[in-house]
């Protein structure tokens, strides 16, 4: 039933029967998204600039950070944060495979108590995002991130809002967010208790253990007046996901973790109880 | 002019089959769309030099994969608040629905649907999948046996099932 032949003509069946129910837009269409998306980048990079040149400080690059945990169960280092070094973006993709080479981080920065806005801020490579969170009537925390690509206003990128509601049990729970186009991957999540630091495991490949680990990326989440739980945002790049995750408390204490195999589903981080 | 006029027939003569062939790593419509919308805005500005290409199809193409790749991520963040919020309506989808391939393409693993769509649906060699995607040509060729055979299991037959069972 599957062999090549058999699955050539399904397939082309599929592909067939998708391509007549298309209804490709006037060329006239596709040129005003090619020039729209020439003037966003064009824009965006005058943005950038002057965001670099203006206020370059609100990135942060962790580089030379904590080194590869000795054991599965060990902490990390709790070194503290390198402070404000502007360096190039690291790319994964030069790290040698079994590397736990530092790779970026992005401090939080705390909005104004009250004004629902718990952080904004700028991924370093020019990614605006801001994150936004209020407890919701019978819905439990309820939390809106927004992140656009370069030269986007924030309010104009991907955003989504998600409530913990029933789940009361969760530890820790976080998503991703990106688009094409986009240069990085935004990861943001809620951790409860008393996680002082947030580390993902980074894989290319992340259900197969075998495979190696690219990179970790650790964070610290902040907490805002009157939420019980800590939020935190960092950037991954786009070709790894988040492989496993692991809270330590303030004392660089391993609280928990949870490997990605544990996860629900392959494509669903979810939210997680881990021990 | 001359080149805006050969932009638009390619245009017309590959979205379609290009549409087609995303659905099938997509398993979204209005995703596979999008990416090949897309693709094509980025080959409308680079036309003069894509326009001279033996296949400028394969660059528009290979442009929407990747980005159909990227574009799973944002699945994923939709997936999640989903179940943040309640459990999630079925997605009624396009009418290809009824072909038991697409069905079949929905229960299987990712990473196996990728290489099957990439190498059946989009024609690309074993090698050049697994170029594609950054993994050893082993790799590659073990997730399409994995995905052929899960594709067997799931394309069986309600017939077939029964005799089985007797």
């Amino acid at each position: 039933m599957t062999d090549r032949p058999d699955l050539d003509e399904r397939f082309a069946e599929l592909v067939q029967r998708v391509a007549e129910q298309s209804t490709a837009p006037a060329p006239a269409a596709i040129r005003r998204r090619a020039w729209r998306r020439l003037a966003g980048q064009g824009v965006g990079a005058v943005l950038l600039v002057a965001a670099l040149i203006t206020a370059g400080l609100a990135v942060d690059w962790r580089l030379g950070a904590a080194p590869a945990p000795a054991g599965p169960a060990a902490p990390s280092s709790s070194a503290p944060p390198t402070s404000l070094a502007p360096a190039p973006p690291t790319s994964l993709a030069a790290v040698p495979p079994t590397s736990l080479a530092p790779v970026p981080r992005t401090v939080m920065r705390a909005g104004a108590p009250g004004s629902g806005v718990i952080a904004s801020g700028t991924s370093p490579k020019g990614m605006r995002w801001r994150l936004k969170a209020r407890l919701g009537p019978g819905r439990g925390l309820c939390d809106n991130f927004q992140v656009a690509a370069p030269g986007t206003p924030v309010d104009k990128g991907a955003s989504g809002e998600g409530c913990m509601g029933p789940e009361k049990d969760v530890t820790v729970s976080f998503g991703d967010t990106s688009s094409p186009g986009n240069p990085e991957v935004a990861v943001n999540g809620v951790v409860a208790g008393q996680a002082a630091k947030v580390r993902l495991t980074l894989k290319q490949q992340p259900r197969d253990h075998r495979s190696p680990v690219a990179g970790t990326v650790t964070v610290r989440p902040i907490h805002a007046p009157g939420f019980q739980v800590g939020f935190f945002v960092t950037f991954i790049p786009v070709d790894t996901w988040v492989a496993a995750v692991t809270l330590y408390d303030a004392g660089g204490r391993r609280i928990c973790s949870q490997l990605g195999d544990d996860f629900k589903t392959p494509y669903l981080p979810g939210a997680m109880h881990c021990t | 002019m001359e080149h805006a006029d050969d932009f638009d027939a390619f245009y017309a003569a590959t979205y379609a089959r290009l549409v087609g062939q995303l659905y099938a790593l997509t398993g979204d419509l209005a995703d596979a769309e999008d990416v090949v919308q897309e693709a094509f805005a980025r080959a409308v500005v680079r036309w003069p030099r894509l326009r001279g290409y033996d296949l400028p199809e394969a660059w528009v193409r290979r442009v929407a994969v990747n980005l159909a790749r990227q574009g799973l991520r944002r699945t994923r963040r939709r997936l999640r608040l989903l179940v943040r919020l309640a459990p999630s309506p079925p997605d009624p989808g396009p009418s290809v629905d009824g072909l038991a391939l697409a069905a079949a393409l929905r229960g299987l693993p990712h990473a196996q649907r990728q290489v099957l769509a990439l190498h059946h649906a989009v024609g690309l060699s074993v090698r050049e999948v697994a170029e594609l995607l950054g993994v050893p040509v082993g790799t590659a060729k073990a997730r399409l046996s994995r995905g052929r055979a899960a594709l067997a299991a799931l394309l069986v037959e309600p017939e077939e099932v029964d005799l089985r069972d007797r």
